[in-house]
């Protein structure tokens, strides 16, 4: 008995030291975001040349610790943290599409911060990015990345099918991806994804001349350019031109699909090509590259993009400290420097850079897509519902359970309730 | 403690409320709503027969593995801590681990069966993703089964079988005669608790398929966590919760009737 009684409190004081020893350091600060945020962030990836832009900042004021997840446990986390007394997080990063009325209520209004202490040239920051995010005349989030599809392409996969130039109009670029694969099977056209941001889906709706979502919510599923849309996904899937985990794939796959050039060609941010060609992870370091998606029936770019912004939850109990990291993280050269270590600048000034001019050869196409982008998804309380739809109903299509006409009836009739009224 | 938040879990199942949106009264909504859902459906029919698969072939071979190593000379208790393995395992490092076996384009599961001409793309076909869910789920928690049946095994006293030898009877009933009937009831309760957790599968699933594709693979837990944290819709969620509640007291009422009948059955 006596030797249980002290085996308990051996586990009770071991127990009790992992506690003693586990709080971070005295001033430090919780940022959640995805991991890209930290590496473009802290410049750890390799190949790229921005180095660490946290450093300044935490020599003066502490220990950052970064929470990371994909992009809809951020969300995820950071609402249900939101809904308590106090939080745990002190900054986060918020993408657009999950912006509505009820979550402001939760967010930290910032132009007093703005006016007491404030972002060094703060006006280079894209306006109509920071509109996006101003409600009820208070501005919520700094802008912090744009994420402007552009076309990635594996230059060495295609020289080696003897393809030298890069189409001029999106139908040539469908036509190419599903050549690409009945040249060489082992080879598939668009390495992409459906699941909870189908994007994939949304640029392709832009380039067949039609917004899925209009910002002032009209939806377009049952217009007869969408239908042509979901029709030319489906001839891209059962032909090769799109890859075979279509459906289930996720980042890391587009990820390891392109840099194993088990595809060909992805709709991607332009700051993915970096990642893309890390020589210790891609078969292909240096040949994957970036162009501005090619031209729509009308000539237009079909540019997609979204937005990162850095919020402040109303429950922080860290303010102060996070809008000082907010100061470091968004002044033009912390700009420049996260861009060169492969963020999407938010200042269009950056791109004039000639550190990013230099390392950067798309930057001047990348500067014209993300001047002609159209936010891919609007926000709304039930924008993550909806895009689950969209998904659910064109993945049922490709799995020849029904029609693009059905799937595009089924769009309209489910996401239809879940709008805001006009 | 258990009774407040389930009475409050009750409650926000009769409202409609969302990150930042205090809770509205709305009725029962939000049960109408799930229960003229299609995908509420789909993943109550998921969850019957993985559900059912899951317990029944996990009892069985339980039964066949106790039996086994019940009968060993030697070495069982070497046997019996390997079979306790995966319980050892983290469940989220154990789904991931089958999940790269299972991987369509590069897992030995799915390359081996390739070789053997069958093509267990579970990432496209539905019914390949819930037989992969099901053998995940067998296998992370057959060591529960197993320790229940096992004791159940051993406790029959010596002298029945010694009898029933002299009597000349065969291993079958052997079995049949004398084993079965007296780890009956050990098997009721582990089928009870079998039931119960195997309700609220989650992490099977989600780690593996997330539901799809397109939701066809979803289980009720899976169900209720969409519902209240991709969408926000914590009424939806109560609702859910509360159906599954019911349902696993329905379950449960019918085994633990099972149980009492047997147990009282020559009192």
């Amino acid at each position: 008995m006596k030797k249980s009684i002290g085996l308990l409190a051996l586990a009770a004081s071991l127990s009790l030291s992992v506690f003693a020893v586990s709080p971070a350091s005295a001033q430090s600060i919780n940022v959640l975001g995805h991991r890209v945020h930290q590496s473009v962030s802290t410049g750890e990836s390799a190949g790229t040349t921005g180095g660490d832009v946290t450093e300044a900042w935490r020599s003066d004021n502490g220990d950052i610790n970064w929470i990371t997840a994909d992009v809809t446990p951020i969300h995820d986390r950071l609402f249900r943290e939101m809904t308590l007394d106090a939080g745990n997080i002190d900054l986060a990063f918020f993408l657009n599409r999950f912006v509505s009325p009820d979550v402001f209520e939760l967010l930290e209004p910032l132009d007093g911060y703005q006016a007491e202490n404030p972002i060094e040239g703060f006006d280079g920051l894209s306006q109509g990015m920071r509109d996006a995010m101003t409600y009820d005349g208070k501005l919520y989030g700094i802008p912090f990345r744009h994420a402007t599809n552009a076309l990635i392409y594996n230059s060495k996969i295609l020289a080696d099918q003897g393809i030298e130039s890069i189409p001029e109009t999106f139908a040539e670029l469908v036509d190419l991806a599903i050549a690409i694969h009945e040249k060489n099977p082992e080879v598939y056209g668009f390495a992409n994804h459906s699941g909870t941001s189908p994007t994939f889906i949304l640029n392709l709706a832009l380039a067949h001349g039609v917004q899925f979502l209009e910002p002032d919510y009209t939806l377009n599923a049952e217009t007869p350019e969408f239908i042509e849309t979901l029709e030319t996904l489906k001839r891209l899937y059962d032909n090769g031109g799109l890859v075979r985990d279509y459906i289930s794939g996720n980042l890391d796959t587009i990820i390891a699909d392109m840099q194993a050039g088990r595809a060909a060609l992805s709709l991607n941010p332009f700051g993915r090509v970096a990642v893309l060609n890390d020589a210790a992870l891609s078969r292909f370091p240096g040949d994957i590259k970036a162009v501005a998606v090619p031209a729509d029936p009308n000539g237009v770019t079909p540019a997609q993009t979204e937005v990162w912004y850095l919020v402040i939850p109303k429950n922080s109990t860290n303010k102060e400290l996070a809008w000082s990291l907010i100061r470091a993280l968004s002044s033009p050269e912390a700009t420049v420097r996260e861009a060169l270590n492969g963020n999407g600048p938010v200042r269009s000034g950056a791109y004039q850079d000639p550190r990013i001019v230099a390392a950067n050869p798309a930057a001047e196409e990348e500067a014209q897509s993300v001047a002609s982008a159209r936010v891919a998804f609007p926000g709304f309380d039930q924008a993550a519902r909806a895009q689950e739809i969209l998904s659910e109903e064109a993945d049922a299509m490709l799995l020849g359970r029904q029609t693009a006409a059905e799937a595009a009836a089924n769009m309209q009739a489910r996401i239809s309730p879940l709008l805001p009224a006009k | 403690m258990l009774a407040g938040p389930a009475v409050y879990v009750l409650w926000l199942s009769f409202t409609v409320s969302n990150f930042g949106q205090n809770p509205q009264f709305v009725g029962w909504q939000n049960y109408a709503a799930i229960l003229t859902d299609r995908y509420f459906w789909t993943a109550a029919w998921n969850t019957f027969i993985v559900v059912n698969a899951v317990v029944y072939i996990e009892l069985l071979l339980a039964v066949l593995v106790a039996l086994v190593i019940a009968s060993l000379k030697t070495g069982r208790m070497l046997m019996f801590a390997v079979v306790l393995v995966p319980y050892g395992i983290s469940e989220v490092v154990g789904v991931l681990s089958w999940r790269f076996l299972a991987d369509p384009s590069v897992g030995l599961i799915t390359k081996t069966l390739a070789m053997i001409g069958i093509d267990f793309n579970w990432t496209l076909n539905p019914e390949a993703a819930l037989v992969l869910i099901t053998t995940i789920s067998i296998w992370h928690h057959l060591p529960f089964s197993f320790v229940i049946i096992y004791a159940a095994i051993i406790s029959v006293p010596g002298e029945l079988y010694e009898a029933s030898r002299v009597d000349g009877a065969t291993k079958w009933q052997e079995f049949w005669l004398i084993t079965a009937p007296i780890i009956v009831p050990a098997a009721l309760l582990a089928i009870i608790f079998r039931y119960v957790f195997a309700f609220r599968m989650f992490s099977e699933v989600w780690l593996v398929t997330q539901g799809g594709p397109i939701r066809l693979t979803e289980v009720l837990g899976t169900y209720l966590y969409r519902t209240g944290f991709r969408y926000s819709d914590f009424g939806g969620a109560a609702a859910t919760g509360w159906l599954m509640v019911l349902g696993s007291l329905l379950l449960a009422a019918i085994y633990l009737r099972a149980i009492y009948r047997s147990a009282f059955r020559d009192a």
